[in-house]
């Protein structure tokens, strides 16, 4: 379960620059990316929900671990409006081409979203972006649900099989002390 | 110690504790042996628990909170930690999960046993591997005597002698709970039947999580699932009541 597959799909080409992004500073000049025309458009949020703790508000007092995973899950959302075409460019620099972008490798910002990070480096040649990739991380704390990891409704046949001898431990609807003897839970208790 | 199975349920041996406790069984599994004092001291948080809560005891605190003989105010802080956990919750769950019962009293058999468990784990935390289960609530760290991560088979919810499915037990995830037809016939029902799932297994970051959640996608279906796991970081699997199943990846095939 990969999200790179599902962050290059989104990221791919010049769709990234959908998400609005600032060329980063290149040799002391600091540059504004005039938005290239693109065909393919892309529509994916760039608001991350900020984490919460999962198990929620433990009360004063309260001793137990239940709510001290303490992840902080909060995902700053750092996209940016497109940057206007009339940033201005960078002084001493030779003139550009109609784009304005000067030739060379830029990185961008990180930019946070649900499916984790990415930051994308493009490269310019000849006054347009002629290669860009990006560089993907999933954020281990970040519990936001990924499309991949949502339940989904499935046939019996299909769900995970029990492989008993590997089977410690058993979970099912509380049983009282006497339905526990003839339980699965028991047979386990006893044996050796 | 086995000889007296068929009157106790309780014994012990050098590396695993079975013991009554709030009406249900606790099994307490250590590979590398349990401590001298441990089990015992476990059981302890089990029983102060029980006393201070169960519902079947009249003068538990709980009880008499409940037959307003003591004030909510007046009682102790336990209690009312404990309460605020569930009335947290609640509100979480949008109410889905709710500490009352239908007339209104207050009712924290949903969270108390996840709770005791919560803070048996504590004591437990020095030991490199273990596994709690009580009434089918587990929360496992470790590996097994195999050296293997732990591993929990699901009952099936139509056969409670056969296994439907098995959670592997995880650093992040190492709660599980199951929540079924055992609900208490006092629970509020929010929707009908045939929107209800049967039984709902969570694996969670932490027991109450997983126990709460549990309950809370039984009571709260399909709407109720996908909420809650925007909002925590779950595997589920929720058998519906005309063979549907819901599964996230861990618990597919």
């Amino acid at each position: 379960m990969s999200t790179r597959s599902t962050i290059a799909a989104v990221t791919a080409g010049a769709g990234v620059l959908a998400l609005g992004w600032n060329i980063g500073t290149v040799n002391s000049q600091t540059l504004g990316a005039s938005q290239p025309s693109t065909t393919q458009s892309t529509t994916q949020s760039t608001t991350t929900q900020s984490g919460s703790t999962g198990s929620g508000a433990t009360g004063a007092g309260q001793t137990g671990r239940s709510g001290s995973t303490g992840q902080s899950g909060d995902q700053s959302t750092t996209s940016q409006a497109a940057p206007s075409s009339s940033a201005p460019s960078a002084s001493g620099q030779a003139s550009t081409p109609s784009s304005g972008l000067k030739d060379g490798t830029y990185t961008g910002q990180t930019i946070n979203h649900q499916y984790g990070s990415v930051t994308v480096t493009v490269t310019v040649s000849g006054g347009r972006i002629s290669g860009l990739s990006e560089q993907v991380s999933s954020d281990g704390d970040h519990h936001s649900i990924r499309i991949d990891e949502q339940a989904v409704p499935m046939l019996r046949s299909e769900v995970l099989a029990a492989n008993s001898a590997a089977v410690n431990t058993i979970s099912g609807g509380t049983y009282t002390s006497e339905a526990y003897l003839q339980s699965l839970q028991s047979a386990l208790d006893q044996a050796k | 110690m086995k000889a007296d199975m068929s009157r106790s349920v309780s014994h012990a041996t050098p590396d695993r504790l079975v013991f009554e406790t709030m009406g249900t069984v606790g099994s307490l599994v250590a590979p590398g042996g349990l401590p001298a004092n441990l089990g015992p001291r476990v059981m302890s948080v089990f029983s102060e628990m029980d006393e201070r809560f169960s519902l079947y005891k009249p003068q538990s605190e709980a009880s008499r909170v409940s037959r307003r003989e003591l004030a909510f105010a007046d009682a102790s802080p336990a209690y009312r930690s404990a309460y605020w956990v569930a009335h947290d919750w609640g509100t979480l769950t949008d109410g889905a999960f709710h500490p009352y019962r239908l007339d209104g009293t207050i009712d924290l058999h949903g969270v108390v046993k996840a709770l005791a468990i919560d803070a048996a784990a504590d004591l437990l935390q020095g030991l490199p591997d273990w596994c709690l289960n009580v009434g089918g609530d587990l929360v496992a760290r470790g590996h097994d005597a195999d050296g293997r991560p732990w591993v929990a088979g699901i009952v099936d919810p139509d056969d409670q002698h056969q296994l439907v499915s098995q959670a592997l037990l995880t650093e992040e995830l190492p709660a599980v709970a199951t929540s079924g037809t055992a609900l208490r016939g006092e629970h509020i029902w929010r929707l009908p039947q045939e929107h209800q799932f049967r039984q709902v297994t969570v694996q969670a970051r932490d027991i109450v999580t997983a126990d709460v959640l549990a309950t809370a996608i039984m009571a709260g279906g399909r709407q109720t699932l996908q909420q809650m796991q925007t909002e925590h970081q779950l595997e589920v699997l929720a058998f519906g009541q005309t063979g549907d199943v819901w599964a996230t990846p861990a618990f597919r095939a």
